[in-house]
């Protein structure tokens, strides 16, 4: 446990990287079941868009699964900006304002990782 | 009057740096040995990094690429990308600062932070150098160690010692317990110490850090003389202080903001070079890049060297010579034609492997000597009109004519930071 329980922990962390990762992955298969369908009369990708659109339901209730966490953890979200270089957001956490980036590279390893993982369902 | 508190100094670490950043990008590698290496048809075929798991193949850093795949054959070798690890250093840079402002890089992978001043807010060391390792990792993918410390060179050396043999990567070095710990560790584990050094204290009859620290200074000075000469009592005092954990500097913010003593340039050329033209092609392009950065930092230098590095690899030839020009001058075609005089007074025709060349002895480029026969307003604007060319198009915008001849390195060498790729 924390001496400084102010200090932001572990979970804390993860759940900003979560919530920052989550919608650009929503975003990207909302792209991508749109870029699939001009081939909508083809039954692979038919099925394509099927599981696509599976992965996506499976995501909201991780959303909201997240969002009640960081309302009990005291955790906002203050700013998110995409840039050339990555993704910046600013939040708070029980006060303090802190900072988590994260560069282009590692955001697309980090969602095909995530994307793997909610295959199926989440 | 209170007592002074002692100072709390992290060293952090970024595991194989380049290797891990690579890795985390291409999750299809988790399991596999990673390496980042250059390019052996350029002869920078060495590896710059390696993953761990790479390393416990006996995979290790600055090896050559073919000796690496004899070890490791399933060895996977990635390109460098120097520009991206520049931005994950900064960005773990940045990380830092939200535990203190007292942070001072060391090197792309290394920092030093004085967190003496933010303890009461994030607690005990320990558990602080957890936080920035978890924070780090979430971020960027890359494991940080963390030595701590009363001081800079006691965190760099529980860092080099134990924090990065440990599972944590934490190692905490009280200056109470340097002698139970530290002294007993062999020679060549201390900072500064490289493999001839070591040879010479263990002709001197020093084998542990202690013997060092434990021989009075005076001592260690008539014995440094005796071997080195009159010019190394500095030396042996640094030793001397490094193994009794002695050290006063500050944790310094803006060390890469500070003027800088010289300005240079240097290359491995990817063929040797035997031809005048083709060395003096290569000679105007590090003059070019020495004068426009010179130019940018606002500074004119009045001392030249000139190093040149002449086949063969293994029993090579050369020289590092140095002369003072009339003026101080950044101007190219001015440093230029001293760059070929002093190259050509020493060089012995042998096939040429790598040239260097730096500026020195610096003045302000505001105030400068007007001479008769040179229109120095006229060369002044040119640089500048070429300069402005090259920072809004890019450095391959405008180029000198030689440099598209096949002994050019221009082109390859604007893809390139450090002599790695971008």
């Amino acid at each position: 446990m924390n001496s400084n329980l102010s200090m932001e922990t572990e979970e804390d962390i993860q759940i900003i990287k979560e919530y920052t990762l989550l919608p650009i992955l929503l975003d990207m298969l909302a792209r991508d079941i749109d870029h699939l369908m001009i081939y909508n009369n083809k039954i692979i990708y038919q099925y394509v868009i099927c599981q696509l659109r599976d992965v996506e339901q499976s995501i909201y209730p991780v959303l909201q699964k997240l969002k009640r966490s960081m309302k009990q953890r005291h955790i906002s979200i203050l700013n998110t900006e995409l840039n050339t270089l990555g993704v910046e957001v600013e939040y708070k956490v029980r006060g303090y304002i802190h900072h988590f980036n994260m560069l282009r590279g590692l955001i697309k390893a980090e969602i095909f990782t995530m994307l793997m993982s909610l295959r199926g369902g989440g | 009057m209170s007592k002074q508190r002692e100072r709390v100094i992290f060293l952090a670490d970024c595991q194989s740096f380049y290797a891990s950043v690579e890795k985390v990008e291409h999750p299809q590698y988790k399991d596999r040995p990673v390496a980042v290496a250059g390019d052996p048809a350029r002869r920078s075929g060495i590896i710059l990094a390696a993953c761990p798991i790479a390393k416990s193949y006996g995979v290790t850093t600055a090896e050559r690429l073919g000796e690496a795949l004899n070890k490791c054959p399933d060895l996977v070798i990635m390109r460098p990308r120097m520009q991206h690890y520049i931005d994950v250093s900064l960005m773990i840079t940045q990380i830092y600062k939200e535990y203190t402002d007292l942070v001072e890089i060391f090197s792309i992978d290394e920092q030093f932070l004085d967190v003496s001043g933010s303890l009461r807010m994030f607690g005990d060391p320990t558990t602080m150098a957890q936080s920035i390792q978890q924070k780090v990792l979430k971020q960027t993918g890359v494991n940080v160690r963390v030595g701590i410390s009363s001081n800079k060179m006691l965190s760099k050396i529980a860092t080099d010692i134990w924090a990065k043999k440990n599972k944590s990567g934490i190692f905490t070095l009280p200056k109470s317990d340097i002698e139970a710990l530290l002294w007993p560790q062999p020679v060549n584990k201390m900072f500064g110490v490289g493999s001839r050094m070591t040879s010479h204290f263990l002709r001197l009859g020093m084998h542990t850090i202690g013997d060092i620290a434990r021989t009075p200074l005076p001592r260690l000075k008539e014995q440094f003389r005796a071997r080195f000469g009159k010019q190394s009592n500095i030396q042996a005092e640094v030793m001397w202080r490094t193994a009794n954990g002695l050290d006063d500097s500050p944790v310094t913010p803006g060390t890469f903001n500070t003027a800088p003593k010289s300005v240079g340039h240097m290359i491995t050329l990817p063929k040797d070079y035997i031809e005048m033209d083709h060395v003096n092609t290569i000679l105007l392009e590090l003059t070019e890049e020495v004068c426009r950065d010179c130019r940018r930092k606002g500074y004119m230098g009045s001392v030249i060297s000139v190093s040149c590095m002449c086949s063969p690899y293994e029993d090579p030839t050369g020289f590092s010579r140095q002369m003072k020009m009339l003026d101080p001058t950044n101007n190219t075609n001015i440093v230029f034609e001293a760059a070929k005089t002093l190259f050509y007074r020493y060089w012995d025709t042998l096939p040429v492997r790598r040239i260097g060349l730096t500026l020195s002895n610096f003045a302000s480029d505001q105030e400068y000597q007007l001479t008769l026969f040179e229109d120095q307003i006229k060369l002044r604007a040119l640089d500048k009109v070429t300069d402005t060319i090259k920072d809004r198009f890019g450095s391959m915008a405008i180029i000198r004519a030689s440099s598209l001849t096949t002994s050019g390195q221009a082109l390859e060498r604007s893809h390139k930071i450090g002599g790695h790729y971008k």
